[in-house]
């Protein structure tokens, strides 16, 4: 392969992808029902209807996290990825390095593709949520994908 | 040695023109759904993954000549039977190497890439991996060469089942003939290849012909009461190129670097995806069994089994 077909390849790579933005717009936000529906697809293990889970909304909509007060597994967290949601379910919160940023809260994920978990909240919620983390008893490890 | 043509790079032009035809039919229809950034990522990966190849390219022709010139137990020449033959050979390898590389974690490493997006549509069939060469695939295509057939024809006929691989990774077609569907890999038989649902996981192996995988077991048809959801059973949560082609090597290394056993170091690497030696994660496997028993405490005295093979 020459210089001159890598970068005309990603020259073709470049348009094909900003003709697929423009045709198919992804505006969607995180709402309580995504983020309930891909946690159900997720963690098939966890009965939501009788969790009735406590879930966060970042304000730009992209990010989200669930409490569930009674199940064993703890917390999720919800990533807007694209146009599709990306779940991790945490059941060590112990384990998680939460940090207050200017805008939210940035916590620091054992995951190479999702390294940090930032999610802007307003003042209250943030303390909420934070509290909500922190206060949250000790379990396993998180499961890893198959 | 034969001197034949790259099919794949030839058809860079068709992919790309075959890709904005589904992207316009998509949007016109709703048939077929697409993600700028998703694109994006997919069309780098394949653009990587034939640099990567390049790469690597000379090591394995060298190795292969070496092989059929050395140790082949006929010489079958360049006759066009012989280039038909090469092409069912290297799809029954294709499809061994395709088994293992979603049974055995060493070779999922390299693997996975294809499935990572939660897409599946014709940039996905780009989705490629950078790792390859790292992998002991190779090793399933070495028999042909013993057997007697010059490398360059399986190089070429291999470009040739890539070619016709791409056109299946859609939702735009739902369902081919029924002759069709019974003998030829079809994007209905493929889209339950790319499903993550537990239903449909680790099966349709196959590159061109399916009858691989009813003659291996592997087979599960598409089910009308079910659609297909695609990615991974975790899916990654970033589009960055260079983390997706490297993600499950840094997790294999890091299982390894952290097992107390060589038994457990070396599992890792040969056991299916998700093994631990204490059951804290998933194989497909646990994930499909797990699924069976939620479904049948669900529905009672019935099988949420697959029906048998068309």
């Amino acid at each position: 392969m020459s210089f001159i077909q890598f970068f005309g390849s990603l020259l073709a790579v470049t348009i094909v992808a900003l003709i697929a933005a423009r045709l198919f717009p992804n505006k969607s936000r995180l709402t309580r029902e995504r983020v309930i529906n891909n946690t159900a697809r997720y963690c098939p293990h966890i009965n939501l209807g009788s969790e009735n889970p406590t879930i966060f909304i970042s304000e730009p909509g992209d990010t989200a996290v669930l409490i569930f007060p009674n199940h064993r597994d703890g917390v999720a967290f919800a990533t807007a990825l694209g146009d599709r949601v990306v779940i991790r379910e945490i059941t060590d919160t112990n384990q998680l390095n939460i940090s207050q940023t200017e805008a939210g809260l940035s916590i620091d994920m054992d995951d190479f593709t999702q390294p940090t978990f930032d999610m802007r909240l307003p003042q209250d919620q943030r303390q909420s949520l934070l509290s909500e983390l922190t206060s949250y008893p000790n379990k396993k490890s998180e499961p890893a994908h198959a | 040695m034969l001197d034949l043509p790259a099919p794949t790079q030839l058809a860079v032009p068709a992919f790309t023109i075959l890709i904005l035809a589904e992207m316009i039919i998509g949007w016109k229809t709703g048939r077929a759904r697409y993600e700028g950034k998703d694109a994006m990522t997919s069309m780098l990966m394949g653009l990587g993954s034939t640099v990567a190849g390049a790469l690597t390219a000379a090591f394995f022709i060298g190795f292969s000549y070496w092989i059929w010139e050395n140790f082949r137990i006929f010489d079958f020449g360049t006759a066009l039977w012989v280039f038909a033959l090469a092409f069912v050979l290297d799809d029954l390898a294709y499809y061994w190497i395709h088994r293992m590389g979603h049974r055995m974690r060493w070779m999922w490493a390299a693997h996975v890439i294809h499935h990572s997006s939660q897409h599946y549509n014709l940039s996905t069939a780009l989705r490629q991996t950078w790792t390859g060469a790292f992998t002991p695939g190779f090793l399933f295509k070495l028999p042909i060469f013993l057997l007697g057939i010059e490398p360059a024809i399986v190089f070429f006929v291999a470009g040739i089942n890539l070619i016709y691989q791409f056109w299946i990774h859609t939702e735009a077609i739902d369902k081919m003939p029924r002759w069709f569907e019974y003998i030829f890999n079809t994007p209905s038989h493929h889209r339950v290849h790319h499903a993550n649902n537990p239903r449909y996981l680790d099966a349709n192996y196959a590159g061109v012909f399916m009858v691989w995988d009813r003659m291996f077991s592997s087979f599960i048809p598409e089910q009308k009461e079910e659609a297909c959801r695609y990615g991974l059973v975790t899916d990654l949560g970033t589009f960055n190129p260079l983390r997706i082609a490297v993600h499950e090597w840094v997790g294999i290394f890091s299982d390894i670097w952290s097992a107390k056993r060589w038994k457990d170091r070396v599992m890792f690497l040969l056991a299916p995806p998700g093994w631990t030696p204490d059951n804290s994660r998933m194989t497909s496997d646990m994930i499909r069994n797990a699924w069976l028993e939620r479904e049948a405490a669900k529905n009672p005295g019935k099988s949420a089994e697959n029906t048998p093979a068309e």
